[in-house]
């Protein structure tokens, strides 16, 4: 049998509901909102940290390997989240617009399989595209490409015309090709009235990597095309978004602005929307914050590009975004 | 139509390639290819050059399509030669709709030989795109 708690610890907790209530009252007062609106935010941002946490906790000592999540490290999605990948019917809707991508590139896909990892192969490209639905930013979108090199020359065949001079051929081909398939996607949620942010432009590099599913996101599509001479792995990862408002001193570098910085005294814009933050713009902004205050709304990058920015860091430093 | 020289601005020497592939089996009669790897680049080549028409990406580091636009006006009078932007965006996508405000041509991402042959042939008649 189980003992009741002791009455004091009732009485508090009866008491702190009170306080909050009371506290909800007045807010819903200062800023028109309904007391359950309130509530619904609160337990939105709740849900938010908690899953900023989960993906903060995923451990990436190999940069070439994503981490596995095990079975009780299922991804955590909300609600919001769902709604917001929903929009396209996932995956069949992006399956669809990935083949209509593949035949307009000349290529001819003749098997299509389920994958859950992609590994072995030369070559991976990446890019990520943040989702706006309404007020609110609801997903991170990373797009994974993963080809092996006797497919690449395939597909700069097919594409150029003519053989590749080098590896930076073959890298571009695969981040050109990606960046077709990204833009297509992109448009499709556009259709649908979501607005797409793409902070990062389409990385490719020569490397073999392992690419799985990292802690704190969802798969949201994978599968392996096969055409004529060309076998090609398409992933498409899901992961929650966290947009805040920040000071300067807790930046950091791959954090996307949200929305154009203009400082009221500037009269202009001093950096735009979806400008990924380098140490440089940190800086500046900084700098700047000395004459007035500059605030700033921030995407957090996802889970899966943390990975990215790790095997891609080379181009990164290379081409900037 | 006399011979064209193109300049294409693109970060992705593949790209350039490809829109080089283009223009030389469209039909158009090609004297020169010129090629920039992003905006600044295409700026300089176009200040330095005859140019007939420029074929521009959006996406690029450094300087973009939009930031070409702008910087090269100096150099584009009457809006001669004419910039059609080659993107995987849309026509009514914000940026490449404010591109098109500024009397840019717009071409999505892939396209064919016959799609570029009559972007460029609207672009030089002055049609809108």
């Amino acid at each position: 049998m189980t003992a009741c708690p002791p009455r004091e610890e009732h009485s508090g907790l009866i008491q702190l509901n009170d306080d909050l209530i009371r506290a909800l009252e007045r807010i819903s007062e200062q800023r028109s909102v309904s007391v359950p609106d309130l509530v619904s935010e609160l337990i939105s941002n709740w849900v938010a940290d908690q899953e900023r946490a989960f993906a903060e906790t995923a451990t990436r000592k190999d940069p070439s390997v994503s981490p596995q999540p095990s079975r009780r490290e299922a991804p955590q999605v909300s609600h919001r989240f769902r709604t917001a990948v929903s929009q396209l019917g996932t995956p069949s809707r992006i399956h669809e617009i990935l083949s209509e991508c593949f035949v307009s590139l000349g290529l001819d896909v003749q098997e299509l399989q389920d994958i859950e990892t992609s590994s072995g192969r030369a070559i991976v490209a990446w890019v990520a595209q943040a989702l706006k639905m309404g007020s609110d930013w609801t997903a991170w979108l990373d797009f994974v490409i993963s080809i092996d090199e006797a497919s690449c020359r395939t597909l700069y065949q097919t594409m150029v015309g003519s053989q590749p001079e080098g590896d930076a051929d073959l890298t571009d081909i695969v981040a050109e090709a990606l960046n077709i398939m990204q833009g297509a996607v992109k448009a499709s949620f556009e259709k649908e009235g979501v607005l797409v942010a793409l902070p990062f432009l389409p990385k490719a590099v020569k490397r073999a990597t392992t690419v799985v599913q990292p802690s704190g996101s969802a798969m949201g599509f994978a599968k392996r095309y096969v055409t004529p001479g060309l076998c090609m792995d398409v992933g498409i990862l899901e992961n929650l978004v966290v947009c805040e408002r920040s000071s300067l001193d807790r930046l950091q570098v791959y954090d996307v602005l949200a929305t154009d910085v203009v400082p009221k005294g500037a009269g202009m814009t001093l950096v735009k929307a979806w400008t990924p933050l380098t140490e440089r713009l940190i800086e500046k902004l900084i700098a700047f914050q000395r004459r007035e205050p500059v605030r700033v709304e921030v995407l957090r990058p996802s889970a899966s590009s943390q990975w990215a920015f790790e095997v891609f860091s080379e181009e990164f430093t290379a081409k900037g975004r | 139509m006399e011979a064209i020289t193109a300049l294409v601005i693109d970060d992705s020497p593949v790209m350039r390639k490809m829109i080089e592939r283009g223009l030389r089996s469209c039909g158009l009669e090609i004297k020169e290819v010129l090629q920039a790897g992003d905006g600044v680049e295409g700026v300089e080549v176009l200040a330095a050059s005859s140019v007939t028409v420029v074929l521009c990406d959006m996406n690029m580091p450094r300087a973009d399509g939009l930031d070409f636009l702008k910087s090269s006006t100096p150099y584009r009078k009457d809006l001669r030669p004419p910039v059609i932007l080659v993107t995987t965006e849309e026509a009514h996508e914000p940026r490449v709709s404010e591109a098109l405000s500024m009397g840019a041509g717009h071409i999505k991402k892939p396209f064919t030989a016959q799609q570029l042959h009559d972007r460029i042939v609207s672009a030089l008649s002055g049609a809108p795109s």
